[in-house]
């Protein structure tokens, strides 16, 4: 399926709004005043920003296809508002954000940022795309896209050349990985001078580029991404599709490309189509074109054979019967087997595995460059690394300078090492942005003439544990807001924006340890009973550089200091910077459950032991109506007081630490989960 | 003739068939024993001798706030109590659930060293045991015994690590009040 440029190009336009769209909290009257002001009034006819997000949620899950021709006017409102609602809840929801970047890459070329691009500019692009020529490149490249979306998708650690690209009639490339081609001796006219290569390791990512010298120069680049993930087939047959970018060399590659997609497409279905076709004709199948293509590849030839014994075998009358009997019967014995040995089915997991590998590296350089020493034989290469996870990332790219050429020319903070005889160029990004893409750049200049440079990219992850953002904290769907959420949303968002430098400080906090930023900020809250400041520690609310009496006297001595360690202070310890305190408040909180929390679950119950768990209402005689808890904690104001409609009712059990309420008192503050959701919401 | 052949080819399958789903069918009918009335989880005795006897944070060595304040580093209990738990450091985290005799399910969690103050203090957390009781509460007992049960269990996984709980500073959680509660019931018993 093919997104028109124009939508692609509105949806980048339209990113903010789209994003707020799907994650703001879609039972509120603001969400809802929001939505009929910015989608469904008269003055958004002329560009609607719906159709292009619709256009992403079709390309995401085919089921919304139909919704691209709907014309959504004011009174299908609450139709469209359900239909966010069902993609909010779906499996494919974070595919959103991935397709998202995808669409940022095949816009590389546009020597502008998308968020600049005028409606004119647009418009000129999207009629660009009407040509004949570049709707038929658009045709054949999504015919290679989804033959590579169909192809089996290999295994989590192993994707030797799954996420690469195959040329049958190119040549054969230098090295592992990238771009491979089998059979012919002869290198392409024009062909692709980039690919990525997915090594299935757990955040390490690599893309291949290939250049030749002794050719005219040309300007042509491809490039072909393949972002990282940790490989599921289901997942992969979204996450591998590929993004092309192509400038001028379409047509050429194209025309390769069909070829290598024919091939690879017939695999797959050959032996099991063969059979079926022939089983299904009795016999005649051993003649249909599934059988007789697929014996040229070595599989169909047994799919042929084995259809035509089934073919054989149906042109008999009782032999039919006999084979619906026995059909029939492997049938009852697996629905036997499942229901009364105690076979329990197998869940099949519909979510993907959680991964921090969400990198994609995408790499370009000049096809062809004269022989040395003509002074433009140099091979420029682009490097494009976008990290597409949540929070910030430290991002480390390496690029070994390909043999026989030597380094001319490395920019944006590159650092050259040698180590033997292999040059390294190195370059590391700090607190990448999610969906924010950096390019680096270097030049090296062939030593010897005609020669196949290959070089490869890497590019890892290198700032610890990911930091994961607080959807992943809250349950799917969110339950019904507790009464009045508006005014306790507006209450904790306005204590929150009136400190910068403490949500600063939680956002730093979280890069060291993983603990979402939004998780410190409902402790700090819950603490500090919503009077936040960055003069206040996250363990107790005290000022910062007063003693802690929380905090043991074994835990801080003199000349130990260093992130979120309690320094001596007085006659026991506490903080010198309201960093600290966050830092040891979110190493604390993790050691609740010896993880960071990474659900809804974990969340709850990590930050009701932290607040000592005394204060669990379920069998407490108090009124709370909500026991058993689901889970430990989940009865606990502190972690859920006004989280949702269920949890608005919830009593404090002890009033100070040691002193028992009599009796039990209306918790009448937000706890920390609500924090969360209200950010999360916002 | 042929037919018969058919017929023969396709009884015998059947006939294996039918003696396959007899084998599967006839021990699902069969009532099976009934499963074991104790809970799932280990429980623990009341008998707490043995147990142990780790250093009361009022006996740690400090400094003088004049003199920078904190744990003295150089006293011999934290440098015993370092040493005592880099023999553990391998073994952690220790996450246990426990029902106890008190009927009360508890969680313990001695988490992985990367989650753990310093390398002199060792964190051992019993999730589920209301420390902010006192004495002229009902629960306090109760709360009393099933501490003393579940810390019986980390002594012995100390033990069983080849470390002496008794030299050990053990943090039993974060606040004060769990600190004292548990370090006066362990004196008492």
């Amino acid at each position: 399926m093919i997104i028109p440029l124009k939508e692609k190009a509105g949806l980048i336009q339209f990113y903010e709004k789209s994003v707020k769209l799907l994650k703001d909290n879609p039972n509120t009257p603001e969400y809802r005043d929001w939505l009929k002001r910015e989608f469904f009034s008269s003055e958004k006819v002329a560009y609607n920003p719906l159709k292009p997000f619709i256009w992403f949620l079709a390309k995401i899950d085919p089921k919304y296809r139909p919704y691209i021709k709907t014309n959504f006017t004011p009174e299908k409102m609450d139709e469209f508002l359900e239909l966010v609602e069902d993609f909010r809840s779906s499996r494919h929801f974070r595919s959103f954000f991935e397709e998202y970047n995808r669409a940022i890459h095949e816009f590389n070329y546009i020597p502008k940022p998308f968020d600049t691009l005028t409606q004119e500019e647009i418009k000129a692009l999207a009629e660009a795309e009407n040509t004949p020529e570049e709707q038929d490149r658009a045709q054949r490249l999504n015919d290679f896209i989804e033959a590579q979306d169909n192809q089996p998708g290999p295994t989590e650690g192993t994707s030797p050349s799954s996420g690469a690209m195959s040329f049958p009639h190119s040549p054969p490339a230098p090295g592992g990985g990238g771009v491979n081609y089998p059979t012919n001796p002869e290198p392409p006219a024009t062909g692709n001078g980039t690919a990525a290569t997915n090594k299935g390791a757990s955040n390490l990512s690599e893309t291949t580029a290939s250049s030749r010298t002794g050719f005219q120069p040309r300007s042509y680049t491809v490039s072909e991404e393949s972002p990282l993930r940790g490989f599921q087939p289901r997942n992969y047959n979204l996450s591998s599709r590929a993004g092309f970018k192509v400038p001028g060399v379409a047509k050429d590659l194209g025309s390769n490309t069909k070829i290598g997609f024919l091939k690879l497409r017939a695999r797959a279905p050959g032996f099991i189509g063969g059979f079926l076709n022939n089983l299904g004709s009795g016999g005649l199948g051993a003649l249909g074109g599934g059988g007789q293509i697929f014996s040229k590849v070595g599989a169909g030839g047994v799919g042929g054979r084995l259809g035509g014994l089934g073919g054989s075998l149906t042109s008999n009358p009782k032999s039919k019967l006999a084979i619906y009997f026995l059909v029939g019967l492997f049938f009852f014995l697996a629905l036997f087997m499942t229901f009364f040995q105690g076979g329990e089915a197998t869940p099949v997991s519909e979510e993907p595995p959680p991964t921090n590998k969400d990198l994609t590296i995408v790499k370009e350089a000049q096809l062809e460059v004269p022989n040395p020493p003509d002074p433009n034989s140099k091979i420029s290469y682009k490097i494009t690394i976008t990290y597409i996870g949540l929070g910030t990332a430290n991002i480390e790219i390496t690029d070994q300078v390909p043999e026989n050429t030597t380094s001319v020319d490395i920019q944006d903070g590159g650092v050259e090492e040698l180590d033997g005889t292999t040059k390294t160029i190195t370059w590391t990004l700090t607190s990448m942005e999610t969906n924010k893409p950096k390019t680096v750049h270097f030049t090296v200049q062939p030593t010897k003439p005609d020669i196949w440079v290959q070089n490869i990219a890497k590019a890892k992850i290198t700032n610890g544990p990911s930091t994961r953002g607080a959807e992943d904290l809250l349950p799917t769907p969110l339950p019904p807001p507790p009464p009045n959420w508006a005014g306790i949303k507006r209450t904790i968002l306005d204590a929150i924006d009136k400190n910068p430098v403490s949500v600063g400080a939680y956002k730093y906090a979280s890069e060291i340890t993983g603990v979402p930023w939004e998780l410190l900020a409902g402790l700090h809250y819950v603490e500090t009973g919503g009077s936040l400041s960055s003069n206040s520690s996250l363990v107790s609310g005290r000022p910062i550089g007063n003693v802690e009496p929380d905090i043991p006297i074994s835990a801080c001595a003199r000349g130990v200091n260093g992130p979120g360690i309690p320094i001596p202070i007085g006659g026991g310890c506490g903080f010198g910077t309201f960093q600290d305190s966050a830092i040891y408040s979110a190493n604390h909180l993790s050691g609740k459950i010896n993880h960071v929390p990474v659900n809804f679950e974990d969340a709850v119950t990590a930050l009701s032991r932290y607040n000592g768990g005394g204060n669990s209402n379920c069998g407490r005689g108090t009124p709370y109506s909500k026991c058993p808890p689901e889970f430990s904690g989940e009865d606990d104001p502190y972690s859920m007081a006004f989280f949702d409609d269920q949890h608005a009712n919830m009593f404090l059990i002890y009033c100070r630490d040691g002193v028992k309420c009599s009796p039990p008192q209306p918790f009448q503050r937000p706890g920390s989960m609500a924090v969360v959701r209200a950010l999360n919401e916002r | 003739m042929i037919q018969k052949k058919y017929f023969f080819y396709l009884a015998v399958p059947i006939f294996f068939l039918i003696i396959f789903i007899l084998l599967i069918v006839i021990p699902a009918f069969i009532p099976k024993a009934s499963p074991p009335t104790a809970s799932p989880l280990p429980s623990v005795s009341k008998n707490f001798e043995g147990g142990g006897n780790p250093v009361p944070m009022e006996q740690i060595p400090t400094i003088s706030s004049k003199q920078g304040g904190g744990v003295d580093l150089n006293s011999q209990i934290v440098k015993d109590s370092a040493t005592e738990i880099s023999k553990l450091s391998t073994s952690l985290p220790f996450e246990q659930e426990l029902v106890l005799s008190t009927g009360q399910k508890v969680s313990i969690i001695i988490p992985s060293s990367q989650y753990q103050t310093n390398p002199w203090t060792l964190t051992a957390q019993i999730f589920g045991i209301n420390y902010q009781t006192s004495s002229d509460q009902a629960d306090y007992e109760q709360a009393k015994t099933s501490f003393l049960e579940a810390s019986q269990k980390i002594f012995e996984w100390i033990r069983s690590h080849g470390a002496n709980p008794d030299k050990i500073i053990i943090s039993w959680g974060d606040k004060q009040y769990i600190q004292q509660n548990a370090e006066t019931w362990l004196k008492s018993k």
